[in-house]
């Protein structure tokens, strides 16, 4: 199992982050990916199931 | 012996490939990889490879030991078990399958995935606080309200095991998918933090009768399965 | 032969008893057959007919003819390879070529022939010195692993650099004992430097500096670095010394005013050297501060982007990346601060929603224009990025975490990297093989300087405190390098600085020599009207090790004069035959050779992976003539003079040799060149007790001549193809084809509108196929329509098509905006070999002189042409070596 624990570099889903955190140190955790918050509300007012559940669940 | 349980939120939304590419996977570290076929529609087989002709599984036999005799092993080593076309799909029976299946002589390192029918409710199912579940959804708004429906579910009862969705046949050319992923991505805790991409060729590879991971070594949706299993891995040794 | 043909035939016959003479009859009746047959048959005139035979026989001396009959004139080609075709036409100078090759064939190495005796000598001997020199080599590399192992510091060391360990050593506590050791090193060093030397102890004594030089050669490690400092720091003060005190000659007046100026220039170099070494002796390579993990404890931060008359296409991703920084969004202010006050400009920002900020006027430049935005904007931050220099998206996690430790800080700055080629890399064509120019800056001076707490401001790339600038009044604008003024005024006014040694940001470099050096020279001139204006060295708030930072990076700018002087040194000796160095020749190559070699070494080692060594005399010598007046002027009068912008993104759309900017160089060259002739015609002509020092000179010259070879290279302008710059790159993503199959790819490269991407083994893409590539950044995924442009077995190129602004922000934040996007500035580049790198300047150098007679202006044009037909013509001569073929040909 433990070629699977430590994956290498060549997925699409590797992160420029931990490249960056891999050569000048620093732990990768550290990084924060900022949330979009305006753009999540645009989604969620921009289809009616979506803004109906939401309110729903705020409520 | 690590339990997976792999389940659509909804029908169709390809679990059963899910669960025969993530075997395919997680076998090429040389570990012991076992696949359960939970569901009637006993399809699992097909995608090792399993002629057709052979329709029968452990559905078929009233015992556990009798349905030893269906375990079937594939080209690369995994060992599967089809539902066969039994018509009695009693869910007590699927529930002692699960149990039973607990008394396979496998190493702790080996991997036993089941693919469950998406209409049972997992709360039938004995899982216990190291298993895991994984939902699979598509990004649309159906799932979307099934997904808040079964997080509300969640927390009123009371959960032991690792819960996460896994979002399927991803398409990030579309917009809506595009919008709900990053929707879900920064306000779902239990979304997993990847997706398995829409690839011709996992559709492609049970009409060859094997799996994506052999047909095109090269394709992006191998690499989704490989951190897939990766994920597993570290979520397993939590 | 009977007397009547000899009647009916008389000149045949008397050739026939005059050869008969030499020859045997054989050979005679050959002769005369063959002159016959020619001159007969063949129609070829007398001379050659005769001759012909003679050639034949002579060349049957050296190859056995009836072996290589048939294929003769196989044979002829292949060992008289230079033969001008046909034959017959260069008749007279083809028996010339021939006459000299087969004297060749006879005495040097010939594979064809059985190898005589003397052969197998040259063999041997040839045999001999490469196994010397491979035995040498080998015995080479056992030695420095030898020493390696032993003086190399035990892998378990602690990891914390001997600098620091020596500086925080307990000893320094006590001041007492600090001052009595300091004082005590100080003598030491004041004897070693001043006690003066026998040539024969000078010759010990440098030697073993030498040697323990080449002990160290391979061990890693500060500690080898610092003894190699130390020996340089004593070697060099040691020469210096030595030129004081006993090589002025006070009785000759042309002598002593030209020595002086060279010593002059020397002692500058020195005082650089030494600053330099206190400068970069323990980079302080600071780590990235995370911040905490509530995000709303994070500052607000202003971005300004400055720009005046640069097109909206390089103001554009710029822009774009900065929205993207990871930040959060209601902390982060995006302005353009248009100087141009152009209307498209005005129409972009509102468009992608950033602030435009346009004033009425535009005094002071840059500075005036940050501080007329200052007045509108209330971020507790600003990041300034210069228009085209494109933020990587975690520009503010990297840097804004120095801020938060220390409430003293107020600059953390970043480097400078470029995507495109400098004038330098173009012209010579040397892009990612050799160190650009401002890599030794941002790659260890910087480094160096936030030891010392020095780091200044660049003017870009860097995150300024609010209330430190309106601490100090806001930016700085008396001078022309605004930037290096306001960091000033900020340390002095109590503020700390910082340099995070990672590239966050990349733009366009100079795109023209002519520009790269208007801009130096803005810089020269504004750093000395720092000097005359708030000198560093006077006034308070610096430190002492600070103040040694700004004056190094003055001296810097003050290279002119003492780089002209060393490139026309050596011409004294040979012209006027002034001793400017007033010694005999052993001494002067017994402390003149070592010493630079050892500082060469020095060099090389502390600054291996940012330049190369020789490459700084190039760059200098390419700036001096230009620095001089504009520095010369602002250090008497700083206020004069007025700021020209650098421009960017302009285009060069046809190669041609900018001879305006490259007089300088020609001027020195030629009285270089003059002054070698002149000095073998004095070798040869003259004193024969001047011949050691003569040798000296002409050898200085001969070296001078090398590196303006390679400045006068460097102002041959390339022809700039592309509109957009291609940047190399090396990061995962796929693509999804037509018929719903992925394919992983790599990207290889990408510019603003197109990818370069290379399959894991052949595609079945075709041009024109529309395929889906999908980049991530982070954690999300992007799916982009391109079109296939090229193809090849395994690459493919794309283009991107009529991006709407969400997509082309996607791009940028995929491609340019990358964290890890320029992360291999430095490693790219192996450790620097000095002899190489000689060589690398030798042969830029002959560039520069074939690309001077390639683009010589028309009027001259026929002359270069007879030269080189000359020249060529004469070449034909020169004897070849015999095509061998193999067996299997």
């Amino acid at each position: 199992m433990n070629n699977l624990t430590s994956k290498n570099s060549q997925t699409l889903t590797s992160s420029d982050i931990e490249n960056l955190a891999l050569r000048f140190g620093g732990k990768s955790d550290d990084y924060i990916e900022i949330v979009n918050k305006q753009q999540n509300n645009n989604t969620i007012n921009k289809y009616a199931l979506l803004k109906e559940i939401n309110n729903e669940l705020n409520t | 012996m690590q339990r997976v349980f792999i389940k659509g939120i909804k029908g169709g939304l390809g679990s059963t490939s899910v669960v025969a590419n993530l075997a395919c996977v997680l076998k090429k570290s040389d570990v012991d990889v076992i696949a359960i076929d939970l569901d009637a529609k006993s399809d699992l087989g097909l995608h090792f490879g399993l002629p057709w002709k052979y329709t029968k599984g452990w559905s078929n036999e009233a015992s556990f030991e009798d349905a030893l005799a269906h375990f079937h092993q594939d080209n690369d080593g995994i060992i599967f078990l089809p539902f066969g076309d039994s018509d009695d799909t009693n869910i007590d029976k699927i529930t002692k399958i699960v149990n039973k299946c607990k008394n396979l002589n496998y190493s702790d390192e080996a991997w036993i995935l089941f693919d469950c029918p998406s209409h049972i409710n997992l709360s039938y199912y004995p899982l216990e606080k190291n298993d895991i579940v994984i939902e699979l959804v598509n990004c649309d708004a159906i799932c979307h309200s099934l997904i808040y429906r079964r997080l509300q579910n969640l927390k009123n009862s009371d959960t032991t095991w690792k819960h996460y969705f896994l979002v399927n046949r991803y398409n990030s050319a579309s917009t809506l998918e595009f919008d709900l992923f990053s929707l879900w991505q920064s306000t779902l805790p239990l979304m997993a933090p990847f997706f398995i991409n829409s690839d011709e060729v996992i559709k492609e590879s049970t009409a060859y009768r094997n799996v994506a991971l052999n047909c095109a070594p090269y394709s992006v949706a191998n690499d989704d399965f490989e951190t897939l299993a990766g994920w597993l891995v570290s979520k397993a040794n939590l | 032969m009977s007397i009547t043909l000899f009647y009916q035939r008389p000149i045949h016959s008397t050739l026939y008893l005059l050869l008969s003479i030499l020859f045997t009859d054989k050979l005679v009746r050959y002769i005369l057959f063959k002159f016959h047959s020619y001159f007969n048959q063949h129609k070829v005139n007398v001379i050659e007919a005769f001759l012909m035979p003679f050639i034949t026989l002579l060349s049957s001396l050296f190859i056995n003819i009836k072996q290589h009959k048939i294929s003769f004139e196989f044979t002829l080609y292949d060992y008289y390879p230079h033969l001008r075709l046909p034959y017959r036409t260069y008749i007279y100078s083809n028996i010339l070529r021939f006459v000299i090759q087969s004297i060749f064939l006879v005495f040097f190495k010939n594979q064809l022939k059985p190898s005589s005796v003397k052969e197998d000598a040259v063999n041997y001997f040839y045999d001999g010195v490469s196994y010397l020199l491979r035995q040498l080599r080998w015995f080479d590399l056992k030695l420095g692993k030898l020493l390696k192992r032993l003086l190399s510091k035990n892998k378990k060391g602690p990891k914390k650099s001997a600098f620091k360990a020596m500086a925080d050593a307990r000893v320094w506590q006590n001041k007492l004992v600090k001052y009595v050791i300091l004082a005590f090193i100080l003598f030491l060093l004041a004897i070693f430097i001043t006690i003066p030397f026998s040539l024969e102890a000078q010759a010990v004594f440098i030697s073993f500096i030498l040697l323990v030089a080449y002990a160290l050669k391979r061990v890693k490690g500060q500690m080898a670095t610092i003894v190699m400092i130390t020996l340089s720091v004593t070697t060099s003060s040691r020469y210096l010394w030595w030129r004081y005190t006993e090589t002025l000659n006070w009785d000759d007046p042309l002598a002593l005013a030209l020595g002086a100026g060279l010593l002059l220039a020397e002692t500058y170099a020195w005082l650089v050297l030494i600053l330099g070494f206190f400068q970069t002796v323990n980079p302080l390579e600071r780590k990235p501060v995370p911040l905490p993990k509530d995000t709303d404890l994070w500052p607000t931060v202003d971005v300004y982007i400055p720009t005046y008359n640069e097109p909206l296409s390089v103001v554009r991703p710029t822009t774009l990346a900065a929205l993207s920084i990871d930040w959060p969004a209601d902390k982060l202010n995006v302005y353009i601060l248009d100087d141009g006050k152009r209307p498209e400009f005005k129409d972009f920002a509102a468009e992608i929603g950033v602030g435009y900020l346009a004033r009425a006027d535009n005094n002071h430049a840059k500075a005036g224009n940050m501080n007329s935005a200052m007045r509108y904007t209330d971020g507790e931050y600003i990041a300034i990025f210069d228009c085209d220099h494109v933020p990587a998206r975690s520009f503010l996690q990297m840097t804004m975490g120095q801020f938060l430790k220390d409430s003293k800080v107020c600059l953390v700055q970043t480097p400078h990297h470029f995507f495109s080629a400098d004038p330098f890399e173009r012209n010579l064509n040397n892009h990612s093989q050799i160190p650009n120019e401002n890599m030794l800056f941002y790659g260890l001076i910087q480094d160096g300087n936030d030891m010392w707490d020095a780091t200044f401001f660049c003017g870009s790339c860097a995150v300024l405190k609010r209330a430190a600038l309106d601490d100090i009044g806001g930016f700085a604008f008396e001078t022309v390098t605004e930037d290096a003024h306001t960091a000033l005024r900020m340390q002095r006014a109590g503020y700390k600085t910082a340099y995070i040694n990672i590239p966050q940001a990349a733009g366009l470099a100079t795109d023209s020599l002519s520009a790269h050096i208007g801009q130096r020279i803005r810089w020269a001139r504004g750093m000395a009207q720092i000097f005359r204006l708030d000198n560093p060295l006077m006034g308070k708030g610096l430190s002492i090790p600070q103040r040694l930072c700004y004056i190094n990076a003055m001296l810097h700018f003050l290279s002119g004069i003492p780089r002209i002087v060393f490139l026309t040194a050596p011409l004294a000796l040979i012209y006027f035959n002034a001793y400017i160095i007033y010694a005999p020749f052993i001494a002067i190559f017994i402390y003149v050779v070592p010493t630079l070699i050892q500082i060469k070494a020095t060099n090389s080692r502390i600054q291996g992976k940012y330049r190369y060594s020789f490459w700084g005399e190039v760059y200098e010598s390419v700036l001096a003539w230009y620095i001089l007046k504009p520095t010369t002027v602002a250090l008497f009068n700083p206020n004069k003079g007025k700021f020209n912008v650098t421009e960017k993104g302009g285009l060069n759309d046809e190669e041609h040799y900018d001879w305006g900017i490259s007089k300088p160089y020609l001027i020195l060259l030629l009285i270089n060149l003059l002054g070698i002739i002149v000095g073998v015609l004095r070798l040869f002509l003259g004193d024969s007790s001047q011949i050691g020092v003569l040798i000296i000179s002409m050898g200085w010259a001969f070296y001078n001549i090398i590196i303006l070879g390679a400045a006068v290279a460097v102002a041959a302008e390339a022809r700039q193809v592309r509109h957009s710059h291609r940047i190399k790159a090396n990061f995962p993503a796929g693509v999804r084809l037509a018929n719903g199959h992925t394919l992983k790819v790599k990207i290889t490269d990408y510019s603003d509108n197109g990818v370069g991407i290379e399959t894991e083994h052949a595609h079945l893409c075709r041009v024109n196929d529309k395929i889906e590539l999908l980049m991530s950044r982070g954690n999300k995924q992007f799916s982009f329509t391109t079109y296939v442009c090229n193809t090849r077995r395994k690459q493919i190129g794309l283009t991107l098509k009529d991006l709407s602004l969400e997509k082309q922000r996607a791009f940028i934040q995929c491609t340019f905006s990358r964290a890890d996007a320029w992360l291999d500035w430095q490693n790219n580049f192996r450790h620097d070999r000095p002899s190489y790198s000689f060589k690398e300047v030798q042969k830029t150098s002959l560039r520069g002189f074939s690309n001077l007679l390639f683009h010589a202006p028309k009027a001259l044009q026929p002359i270069i042409k007879f030269m080189t037909n000359t020249v060529i013509y004469i070449n034909s001569f020169t004897p070849k070596k015999p095509i061998v073929h193999n067996n299997h040909d």
